[in-house]
């Protein structure tokens, strides 16, 4: 190695190190910088000493504008178990990777909940929301893990230069195929919704249920890995998790689809289920709980696991129920 | 990968200390392999399309190399760059064609069978083959001789720097560089990395701010009214320099910090004093190519007044067509090959009528801005996404209705966006007054307190006041 080799290292190193003190200097450290707002009030609910917290995705709170009743389902929730705190943490397209992020910042910071929900949502594992760029959540993972000062110093170069930009790009989320069981039926591209604001028609319906629900959700899909990591260290954790696989609306799917419909997704649950029972966590299954009428459709037009009040209510009874015999009276 | 993301900020010094750490004999494999995955990590599999490419024209130049008859050799020349844009054509203009002829079949009411092909263009497609086509071209005039090492010539289409954007090399130029043991140069490093943090300044601050409000204009027209229209406008005209000239300085600054000279694409262009010499000075390394591959085997300029100004037309009308497969770019080439050939017609004149400027005399700043505007006004062509929206904003960009407060208003709005065009031209005026108009031979003779300080200024308006949103280089698209 020659001696302008060394020579340009050492002023290298020294230029580095200057860029870092200007950094450390100009930067102030704040929360924005670090955080996010569910990560706040995750953090609030610690403080507050909330027993029991609930994840969710938009399934657990939006709402029909006309709705008289627009009560989330932890609202609903709260007031049938009364006598215990619940803080929600939800946001639209989250799902089991984030909520694991979730579960191992619980951890790290030591706090110890009585009980944590996570829904499942079958949709969640369709490459429509699993692949879109908008719903991976890089920023927030990332701050859940790694949300200290150097990270603050550097949160808006790391920002600039792409670190928190999705892996996935829009032409290729565009590309990926979609999955009827195991056979590739096309591409994103044709099948998601903003196509079919213009020319809607029954197979556009048809399309959505094959879009959301009909690919087969093998055992390293990496949602179930999140889902089984997060059962994981829950339990080594000694904190009880309460998953329930959401209700979705399977007679919509059986209209369009027939039987067929029914067969895969039931595969799929059946999947989901058993695997959590390896790990000694029986799950709620709330699947095919929900008729359609319980249901209200993105848009009017495109169906989903939002719900009407009274859906609301019956997951919520649901879940009561069920966490009755597992909380301290 | 794009040059304005982490992976790439780690990757450059990673490979140029490998680099200079290996041995003379491995560094050609090194350099490809690392192009590869320069290129894979936009889509990997398109690789094998660039493979397809090279191997074509790696054959046929040996080909055009060992034929003895000029029949047999034209039939080379010919057979490569028919297939090399045949690629090209399926997945840049395929969709283009098929579309209007579509729609001309659902006019003349004929039943039209075919579908769109569902492809994504590879990233840099046209820059590489320009760049495959301009070898093989070489090759059959006898002007370079076939290259045998196979690693070689792929490095020399693949070297990542150059790979996706340009600019577009030509083999007399790239290869004997890249044959030539390179050791560690500690001035070149340092010249090479200045201009890294030029074209990002341009690119991540400059160029990307103007995005923003240009991105807002220009995709819902509907929505703005006159004045959005002329300002986001001529902020295009600097955004779109910046953009590429910034990325021109990256690649061209790579290259010098592993060893190589790539030529210089941007010569502060907007400082052009008629259209003539603003092509001379704006994307010179494509303009040198259709220069030397179309205009002059047209006839160039020797050949009766009528068919200088066909083949001026010609040449600008496919440059528009290279840009995208839109009739957007094919205006905005016509509309450049009507103001080229009248800017020989007014030389002419003036030469015929007038040799002393007594009439014709205009002050070169007059001739500098009148320049900028046509050229300002063509860009409304290239940024619109449609003919019809192109027009709908020419219609309504006069006359700029504004007042005090709303100038007040895009000045505090747009402030990143007008200090950065004032920084941008300080800098290019500085630049251009030396002599090889080179930005280390201004920063040399400043101070090294000064020197440093303007470095590390630079570095933290980037990594503090650059643009968060991904705002893609506007040429990757090509």
């Amino acid at each position: 190695m020659n001696i302008s080799f060394k020579r340009f290292i050492l002023k290298m190193l020294l230029f580095l190190l200057f860029i870092f003190l200007g950094q450390a200097i100009i930067v102030q450290p704040n929360s924005e910088n670090t955080s996010f707002p569910e990560k706040d009030l995750l953090d609030k609910y610690f403080d507050q000493k909330t027993e029991i917290i609930y994840f969710g995705d938009s399934s657990v709170y939006y709402s029909w504008e006309e709705d008289n009743d627009k009560r989330s389902i932890p609202d609903r929730l709260r007031e049938l178990i009364n006598n215990h705190s619940v803080g929600e943490i939800y946001y639209p397209a989250f799902s089991t990777e984030i909520y694991q992020a979730f579960c191992e910042y619980i951890i790290k910071k030591g706090m110890h909940p009585l009980m944590i929900i996570i829904p499942i949502n079958l949709r969640s594992f369709s490459a429509g929301w699993d692949l879109k760029p908008d719903y991976q959540f890089k920023k927030e993972k990332y701050f859940l893990k790694h949300g200290n000062p150097i990270s603050t110093i550097f949160y808006q170069p790391l920002t600039i230069f792409r670190f928190f930009q999705p892996d996935i790009s829009s032409a290729q989320y565009d590309q990926t195929l979609v999955y009827d069981g195991d056979r590739a039926v096309g591409t994103i591209k044709e099948y998601d919704y903003p196509n079919y604001y213009t020319a809607w028609s029954e197979k556009c319906l048809k399309n959505i249920m094959v879009f959301q629900y009909m690919n087969s959700i093998p055992e390293n899909h990496r949602k179930i890995k999140a889902m089984m990591a997060t059962a994981r260290i829950l339990k080594e954790n000694h904190i009880k998790v309460l998953f329930y696989i959401t209700p979705i609306d399977y007679q919509t799917g059986v209209k369009y689809l027939g039987n067929h419909f029914m067969d895969r997704v039931s595969a799929n649950e059946t999947s989901i289920k058993s695997l959590l029972v390896k790990e000694g966590i029986e799950p709620l299954d709330l699947l095919f709980a929900l008729p359609t009428e319980d249901f209200y459709w993105d848009q009017g037009k495109i169906p989903c696991e939002h719900l009407y009040p009274m859906g609301k209510q019956y997951v919520a009874q649901q879940l009561a129920n069920r966490m009755k015999g597992d909380l301290p009276p | 990968m794009a040059f304005n993301s982490i992976q790439f900020i780690c990757f450059l010094p990673i490979v140029s200390i490998i680099y200079f750490l290996l041995p003379f004999r491995f560094r050609w494999l090194f350099l490809l392999l690392a192009s590869c995955y320069f290129y894979m990590a936009f889509i990997p599999i398109y690789i094998f399309i660039l493979f397809i490419t090279i191997l074509i024209d790696y054959t046929a130049a040996i080909m055009i190399e060992k034929a003895n008859d000029q029949k047999a050799r034209k039939f080379y020349l010919i057979g490569s760059i028919v297939s090399t844009c045949l690629v090209l054509f399926i997945f840049k203009y395929f969709n283009f064609f098929n579309w209007n002829l579509a729609h001309l079949a659902k006019f003349l009411s004929w039943n039209y069978p075919i579908k769109a092909l569902n492809l994504i263009l590879p990233i840099g497609l046209s820059f590489h083959t320009f760049q495959s086509l301009s070898y093989v071209i070489e090759v059959y005039y006898k002007r370079q001789k076939a290259e045998r090492h196979f690693g070689v010539y792929a490095l020399y289409v693949m070297f990542f720097p150059q790979l996706v954007a340009g600019p577009i090399e030509r083999p007399q130029n790239l290869l004997p560089q890249l044959r030539k043991e390179h050791s560690f140069d500690y001035e070149r490093v340092v010249r090479g990395l200045e201009l890294i943090l030029w074209g990002m300044f341009k690119k991540v601050f400059i160029a990307d701010h103007l995005a923003i409000f240009v991105d807002q204009v220009y995709n819902g027209p509907t929505y703005h009214y006159n004045f959005d229209f002329l300002m986001a406008t001529y902020f295009f005209s600097f955004q779109i320099y910046c953009d590429f000239s910034g990325y021109s300085d990256i690649a061209i600054g790579s290259a010098k910090i592993l060893g190589i000279d790539l030529m210089q694409n941007f010569r502060q262009p907007y400082f052009s004093q008629s259209v003539i010499e603003f092509w001379q000075r704006w994307h010179i390394s494509l303009s040198t190519w259709f220069k030397d591959y179309v205009y002059i085997p047209l006839g160039g300029n020797r050949v009766p007044r009528w068919r200088l100004y066909y083949n001026l037309f010609i040449v600008f009308t496919i440059s528009g067509f290279w840009h995208g497969a839109n009739w957007t770019y094919v205006v905005w080439g016509i509309l450049n090959a009507f103001y080229l050939i009248s800017n020989i017609i007014l030389e002419i004149t003036q030469k015929k009528f007038d040799p002393n400027l007594k009439f014709f005399y205009l002050p070169k700043i007059i001739k500098i801005l009148l320049t900028f505007h046509l050229i300002t006004f063509s860009w409304i062509f290239f940024r619109s996404s449609s003919i019809t929206e192109a027009i709908y904003i020419i219609k309504h960009l006069l006359p700029p209705f504004m007042t005090a407060y709303s100038a007040q208003w895009y000045f505090l709005n747009y402030f990143d966006s007008v200090m950065g065009i004032a920084f941008l031209l300080v800098m290019d005026v500085l630049i251009s007054r030396n002599k090889n108009n080179s930005l280390r031979d201004y920063l040399i003779h400043l101070p090294i307190t000064v020197r440093w300080l303007a470095y590390m200024g630079l570095t933290l308006i980037i990594m503090n006041f650059g643009v968060a949103k991904e705002i893609p280089f506007i040429y990757f698209q090509f």
